[in-house]
């Protein structure tokens, strides 16, 4: 039977370093993910993830389970990420675009290619999206729409009320809707539906108008 | 109330994610059908939403795991995670690291070494015929087997890789001109030779089958959990037809009809 976090904290507690290793299987694509998202970069988002590892895995004898273990691995992430953009004195760091701006879309015939290609694109609009967001905006939508955290768990993490991280949430939507807008991707829930070859040729007409 | 319509910030946010109670959804959906600008804020923020869900991060080779540095237990000091992968290692590598690699790289193609585990332990031959080898030459900084072993596992980036704890211990390399022999595990200090060497050599064969055994059970692990993604992903899109289909006696049937044929080419397009 698979032993819960509870449990395995427990044993890493205690010195099982195998348990902890367990925990780590478990969360570091979640850690990563949280990072990536936030910062925008994936090797940077590589670094913090094994370093909130880290630090979790030197500090789980001081966790005496007030919070979930998830929150708090997430709760170093985040840090770190903070730490992070303020020593780079930038709010979110972007892959540099093609010189005009727009993702590069080479003619690709394979379909997976293709495929890869409008992702990787999507990727890029999203990134640049959020960098618009400020940082407590981009950290709420992360934390919400992908990590599913409770309201009241995102306002623990980030010390601020309820009705903050309520009106941070919609703020980051709003933004993020008028920044898709302003890259021409309309109806985007549907990017993935839309054949790479029909989005790609959109792509070059410099408008991804994806509402039929 | 927000920017672009009569609801509240808050509820309309706890409405999107399903979290408002009976009476503030009852409230929005009562509002938002007579109220166009608000039935369109809602739309356009649930838009917003989906575009989120279509965004993943790049795969990254993680496979993080604790390597505990046992000469130092009482602390924690020791303590690292082994490397993210070789790739990520190979970009923060600076330029000349990455010559150096391509030059040795270059060197052992040409230098084409053999390597060999038997008896009298490791023997490495470089060259183009045995006939230019010499038995005569050792190295001395030879590792003990159990060091070797915690060098194989350690390099290996693997996310399915051997879970044992080990501490990566480098191997001393012969080098050489071609032609030249260097032998592990003669004099190396510590290492002892016949038997032990075929202790050594089995436990290293162990822990291979052993990994080997590990990374089959995650990959097994690995192809049920798509084919459970692949599951819920197709009974989804059978609700949501279904769904679709439910609503062609509302009236609306043209509008339904131009979604379900956006949602069928999606379909087919994955």
């Amino acid at each position: 039977m698979q032993r819960t976090d509870e449990e395995l904290v427990a044993l890493a507690t205690a010195g099982d370093s195998e348990s902890f290793n367990q925990l780590v299987g478990r969360w570091e694509r979640q850690i990563y993910a949280l990072a990536y998202r936030v910062l925008g970069r994936e090797e940077e988002a590589r670094d913090i993830c094994q370093e909130t590892l880290l630090r979790a895995f030197r500090g789980i004898k001081g966790f005496k389970g007030q919070a979930k273990f998830s929150s708090w691995l997430y709760r170093i992430a985040l840090n770190l990420c903070r730490d992070w953009m303020r020593r780079e004195r930038r709010t979110a760091i972007m892959t540099p675009l093609d010189t005009d701006g727009e993702p590069s879309l080479p003619d690709l015939s394979v379909d997976t290619a293709e495929e890869q290609t409008v992702r990787r694109d999507l990727g890029r609009l999203m990134t640049e999206a959020m960098a618009t967001l400020s940082e407590e905006q981009r950290t709420t939508v992360v934390l919400k729409e992908y990590h599913g955290l409770t309201f009241q768990e995102i306002a623990d993490l980030q010390g601020s009320p309820l009705s903050t991280v309520k009106t941070r949430l919609y703020q980051g939507l709003s933004m993020l809707r008028r920044q898709l807008q302003r890259k021409g991707v309309h109806g985007a829930a549907a990017i993935s539906a839309v054949p790479a070859t029909s989005l790609m040729a959109r792509s070059h007409r410099k408008v991804v108008n994806l509402d039929r | 109330m927000t920017d672009n319509s009569c609801i509240e910030q808050e509820a309309l946010v706890e409405y999107l994610y399903g979290e408002a109670d009976d009476q503030t959804r009852q409230r929005i959906e009562t509002h938002a059908r007579s109220c166009a600008q608000c039935a369109e804020e809602i739309g356009g923020l649930r838009e917003v939403r989906g575009t989120l869900e279509t965004w993943s991060p790049p795969h990254a080779a993680l496979g993080l795991r604790v390597v505990a540095d046992t000469d130092d237990d009482e602390t924690d000091r020791g303590t690292s995670l082994a490397a993210v992968s070789r790739w990520g290692r190979l970009r923060r590598m600076p330029a000349w690291g990455l010559a150096a690699v391509a030059v040795l790289a270059t060197a052992a193609i040409i230098a084409r070494p053999e390597v060999q585990i038997g008896q009298g332990g490791m023997v490495v031959r470089i060259g183009w015929t045995d006939a230019m080898t010499s038995p005569a030459q050792t190295v001395a900084d030879a590792p003990s087997g159990q060091e070797l072993a915690a060098s194989v596992t350690a390099s290996d980036d693997d996310p399915r890789r051997d879970p044992q704890p080990v501490r990566g211990t480098p191997v001393g390399t012969g080098g050489g001109s071609p032609g030249r022999q260097s032998k592990l595990g003669d004099t190396a200090p510590g290492a002892t030779p016949g038997p032990t060497n075929d202790a050594w050599v089995q436990g290293v064969r162990q822990m291979i089958l052993e990994s080997e055994r590990r990374q089959d059970r995650a990959l097994v692990t690995e192809m049920e959990q798509l084919e459970q993604q692949l599951t819920n992903r197709r009974r989804a899109d059978l609700a949501e037809l279904e769904r679709m289909f439910t609503e062609l006696g509302d009236g609306d049937a043209e509008l339904v009809r131009r979604r379900m044929l956006d949602y069928m080419r999606r379909l087919s397009s994955r």
